[in-house]
C-alpha cells in the first residue's frame, strides 16, 4: 500500500503524540510523586528524580544521528526488543512505519513529560495539603488536583509535540529509512525533492507543513495566555 | 463539650527547630471544643499546625488523637510511629480557602467523601450546604464566589468527612471585614456541636475574646525554648 508522505506524516505524528501523551504524563506524574510528594521522602528520591529529569533533557541537546543510533541499537534485529517484535509480528521493527512512530516519540515524549512536570511543580503545594487533610493520598491528589490544574500546559505541550513529531527528520531517517511510499514522511520527501531539483513537488509539502506549524503555534500561544487564571 | 465525647482529645508534646535557630516546644492537650492559639505572626503558629497535621516532622515527641497515636519519635531516630497527613483525620482550614478551582462547590464539598456511596455523599453535601447556606451556590465555581462564601465552602469541605479534630489557621484573614462577624457567629454554632477538639489560630485579640475559650499563647524566644501549655485539661 502506497502512502503519500503527507498522509504518512500525519498518521505517524498523531500516533506518536497520543502515545507520548499517555507515557509522558504518566512518567511526569511518577517523577513528581517520587521527587516532591510523600510525607517522608529521603534525599535519594529527589536525586533520582533529578537524574531522570536530566535523562529526559538529553533528546533536546543530542544530535538526531546520535539519538537515531541509540534507537537503532535498542530496536534493531539483534536487540532483545527488536527480536521480541519480530517474534510477535513476523517482521522486523526497524525501517517500518512503526519505527517512524518511535522515532517521532524520541522528541515528543520528553517534551510532554518535562512540561507536565514543570506544570505540576507550579501548582501551589497548599492544594496538595488541602487534599491530604481531606484524606486523599498523594497519588490521588496528583490525579484529581495536580493534573487537572496543569491541563492547559499539558495541552500546549502536546500540540507542540505534535508539530515537532510532524517535522522530525534525523531520527526518522536513521531508524525508519527513507523508503518512498512506505516510510518516507513529508520531511524526508522534501529533502529528496530538493536534492533532485523537483522544487514544485517540494513546495506542495513545504506549504502545508508550514501552515500547520503556524496554526499549532498560534493555538499554543492562546492556550498559554488563558492558562494563568488559577495560579 | 458533650459527655460522651469528653475523652476525645488531641495531645501533643513535640520539639522542633524550624530553622535550627530556635527550638519550639509545644505541649498541648486539647479537650473537645474550641481552644484558641494566639500569637503574633512569625511566632511559630503555622509550624505548630503543620506538626499536628503531619506536614512537618519534629525532632522528638508524640501526638495522640483519642486512642490512636499519630506520631512517636525519639531524638536522633526515625519515628517509630508516623501516620501520614491523609490518614490523620484532622481537618485543616487554611488562611486562604484553597478551594480546588476546577471543581464546583458541590465537588469541593464532596472531595473528602470519595469513600462514600453516591447517595450518602450527596446527602452529606446537602446537609453541609444547608448549614452553611451554600445550597444555591452548589454548581458555582470557586472564582464565582465572594471571600466569605469561599471560606464557608472551605469549612464545609473540611467538616464533610467528619474529622476527629479541626485546625483553623486564621480562617478570617481572606474574608472581608464586613463578613467576618457573621462568619464567626456561624462558626460558633457549627463548631459548638461537633464535640471534637478545635484549634482556632489567630493573631487577633478580638477574635480571641469572641470565643471565650481556653487560650494558648506562643511567645517567640531565641534564648530559651518557647513552651506552650494549656492549663485546663
Amino acid at each position: 500500500m502506497f502512502r503519500s508522505p503527507l498522509a504518512l506524516s500525519f498518521e505517524v505524528a498523531t500516533l506518536a503524540t497520543l502515545l507520548s501523551l499517555a507515557a509522558g504524563v504518566g512518567l511526569a506524574s511518577l517523577l513528581f510523586y517520587v521527587g516532591q510528594l510523600g510525607s517522608s521522602r529521603p534525599r535519594y528520591r529527589a536525586r533520582l528524580a533529578e537524574l531522570a529529569d536530566a535523562l529526559l533533557s538529553l533528546p533536546l541537546v543530542l544530535p538526531p544521528t546520535v539519538l537515531g543510533y541509540y534507537l537503532l541499537t535498542l530496536l534493531g534485529r539483534h536487540s532483545p526488543l527488536g527480536r521480541a517484535f519480530e517474534w510477535l509480528t513476523g517482521s522486523p521493527l526497524t525501517f517500518t512505519p512503526t519505527a517512524a512512530v518511535l522515532a517521532a516519540m524520541v522528541s515528543a515524549l520528553p517534551a510532554i513529560a518535562r512540561s507536565t512536570r514543570a506544570a505540576l511543580r507550579e501548582v501551589d503545594p497548599l492544594y496538595f495539603r488541602a487534599a491530604a487533610s481531606l484524606g486523599s493520598s498523594p497519588w490521588r491528589a496528583l490525579w484529581t488536583v495536580g493534573l487537572p490544574l496543569s491541563r492547559r500546559q499539558i495541552a500546549a505541550a502536546t500540540m507542540l509535540a505534535f508539530a515537532r513529531a510532524l517535522g522530525d527528520f534525523g531520527v526518522t531517517l536513521m531508524v525508519a529509512g527513507d523508503i518512498p511510499g512506505y516510510t518516507q514522511t513529508a520531511a524526508l520527501a522534501v529533502y529528496d525533492a530538493v536534492q533532485a531539483g523537483r522544487e514544485q513537488a517540494a513546495l506542495t509539502l513545504i506549504v502545508p507543513l508550514s501552515l500547520i506549524a503556524l496554526l499549532v503555534l498560534y493555538v499554543v500561544g492562546r492556550l498559554q495566555d488563558s492558562g494563568t487564571e488559577h495560579r | 463539650m458533650t459527655g460522651q465525647d469528653a475523652g476525645t482529645k488531641l495531645r501533643a508534646s513535640v520539639r522542633i527547630s524550624p530553622d535550627g535557630q530556635y527550638t519550639l516546644q509545644i505541649d498541648v492537650a486539647l479537650p473537645a471544643g474550641v481552644t484558641v492559639l494566639l500569637g503574633p505572626s512569625g511566632s511559630g503558629k503555622s509550624t505548630a499546625l503543620d506538626l499536628l497535621a503531619g506536614h512537618r516532622l519534629p525532632s522528638e515527641g508524640y501526638i495522640t488523637l483519642g486512642e490512636s497515636t499519630l506520631l512517636q519519635k525519639e531524638p536522633g531516630q526515625p519515628p517509630s510511629v508516623l501516620v501520614p497527613p491523609e490518614l490523620r483525620q484532622i481537618g485543616y482550614v487554611m488562611q486562604q480557602p484553597m478551594l480546588f478551582p476546577h471543581l464546583s462547590v458541590r465537588n469541593n464539598l464532596g472531595y473528602g467523601l470519595s469513600a462514600l456511596p453516591t447517595a450518602a455523599r450527596n446527602e452529606r453535601i446537602g446537609e453541609l450546604a444547608r448549614q452553611l447556606q451554600l445550597t444555591n451556590l452548589l454548581d458555582r465555581r470557586p472564582n464565582e464566589l465572594s471571600g466569605g462564601q469561599r471560606q464557608r465552602v472551605a469549612l464545609g469541605r473540611a467538616l464533610a468527612p467528619r474529622p476527629k479534630a479541626l485546625l483553623l489557621d486564621e480562617p478570617l484573614s481572606a474574608v472581608d471585614l464586613s463578613q467576618r462577624h457573621e462568619l464567626l457567629e456561624r462558626l460558633r454554632v457549627l463548631l459548638g456541636d461537633l464535640g471534637i477538639p478545635v484549634l482556632y489560630v489567630t493573631h487577633s485579640p478580638e477574635e480571641q475574646r469572641f470565643w471565650q475559650a481556653p487560650t494558648l499563647e506562643l511567645r517567640p524566644s531565641l534564648a530559651s525554648p518557647t513552651v506552650v501549655e494549656v492549663a485546663s485539661v
